[in-house]
């Protein structure tokens, strides 16, 4: 059941709710057609981290539901229904129904290093409702509690109870308007945080509940892929990586040329450290030559 | 009508309906990967099982979707886009090649047990 508006599905639930009548149990139907079943509540014995490799990963657990372009993630989810309850009312000739449905849902996150060798594997399974409500033809049900990551985003949000990724070469500390040009002189309300530079991307989390009354994350996980993404065709070796922070938060990713200004912004030598080190990541990652940068600072 | 009018027609119509009554002949065999041995080249796996539905590392792993019926396995035409909701057959059969492009391993997973 997919299609229904939000909105219109809470209106319609609450609706069919107080209008209704007795409660239909649904008893439990297991796993659809979707849902692969070879999950089970712990990472698989057999991928050791340091050892397992990827293809070993592949032919214990078969395609994952998701991964990166560049084979670096694998992600394996599996949702089984546990039964749930809803409530239909006829009328006319037509019917409505609202109710809730319960699913175990499991989601193995297995990261690999450029050899192909797992560094690190994570499993969460949570029982999740997801709200149903239908009528006539037309459906809808929230979304899944764990979704799997996307490869084509921008940047995905990790998890506040993910780990991380298992190498960690360099971090920092950081405060709001520390490395951002535009909100360098203007953060009133500085807030801290740490930029972890790690095997795979950069990750960024604020302190305390790193939400500052908004929807930005406080956890923000930036692949060197999508960096790269972005342009590091148009901007060859010597490029940087500047990540922009406002009220805390980091809300972009961009190479730069170490000539722009921005990278004069940079205050200390950890986080000058950290920046070579971002660098040099995307170089690496990109396979391009690190030519001695002719823009010193 | 003559009587054995009447049994030939009883025998017809038991005849058709018998055979609407059955579906076509089950089409996976259980030999189906007999033939993917160490050493197989993949140009050959490919043209025996079709087109992976998924490969990895530029090629040097393959998977195919696999169903099942009750002659044996049948290689299933899945889609598949990282991320996207998907549809899963049983089995996944993963081939992984050597160097030189020729089987190296091999593992039938049941990624989707029928309860």
């Amino acid at each position: 059941m997919k299609g229904l508006h939000p909105c219109r599905g809470v209106l319609l639930a609450a609706a069919v709710l107080i209008l209704s009548g007795c409660p239909l149990p649904i008893p439990p139907l297991g796993y659809s057609s979707e849902s692969r079943t070879n999950l089970t509540d712990r990472v698989p014995e057999f991928i050791v981290k340091g050892e397992t490799t990827r293809e070993r990963v592949l032919l214990g657990l078969g395609v994952p539901d998701s991964h990166s372009p560049d084979g670096r993630w694998f992600a394996y989810r599996s949702a089984q229904h546990t039964g749930g309850i809803v409530f239909v009312v006829a009328a006319g000739s037509g019917a409505a129904g609202a109710g809730v449905m319960g699913y175990r849902e499991r989601l193995l996150v297995v990261r690999f290093d450029a050899n192909a060798v797992v560094v690190d594997a994570t499993l969460e399974e949570r029982i999740c409702p997801r709200g149903v409500a239908g009528f006539g033809n037309e459906g809808g049900e929230s979304s899944p509690c764990l979704q799997i990551p996307d490869p084509a985003s921008a940047g995905a949000l990790v998890d506040s109870d993910a780990g991380l990724p298992a190498a960690v070469y360099e971090q920092a500390v950081w405060a709001s308007g520390q490395i951002d040009p535009l909100s360098a002189a203007a953060s009133e309300s500085r807030r801290t945080g740490r930029i972890l530079v790690t095997d795979l991307g950069v990750l960024a989390a604020a302190d305390g509940d790193g939400r500052s009354g908004s929807a930005e994350p406080s956890r923000y996980w930036i692949p060197y892929r999508q960096i790269a993404r972005a342009g590091l065709a148009q901007v060859p070796a010597g490029a940087v990586c500047a990540i922009n922070l406002k009220d805390g938060q980091i809300y972009s990713a961009a190479i730069l040329r170490r000539s722009l200004p921005l990278t004069w912004r940079l205050d200390g030598e950890a986080t000058r450290g950290l920046v070579e080190r971002i660098s040099r990541a995307l170089v690496d990652q990109a396979k391009l030559p690190d030519i001695p940068n002719a823009d010193a600072r | 009508m003559p009587v054995l009018f009447r049994v030939w027609l009883g025998a017809a119509i038991v005849a058709a309906l018998a055979a609407c009554a059955s579906g076509p002949p089950p089409a996976g065999r259980r030999d189906l990967f007999e033939f993917v041995q160490p050493g197989i080249p993949r140009s050959e796996i490919v043209l025996r099982l079709g087109p992976p539905f998924a490969s990895f590392e530029s090629e040097r792993i393959m998977a195919w979707s696999i169903g099942e019926d009750a002659g044996g396995y049948l290689v299933g035409a899945t889609g598949y886009s990282p991320g996207a909701p998907r549809r899963f057959a049983r089995y996944e059969f993963v081939v992984v090649f050597d160097a030189e492009g020729r089987v190296s391993k091999h593992s039938l997973v049941e990624v989707h047990k029928t309860e």
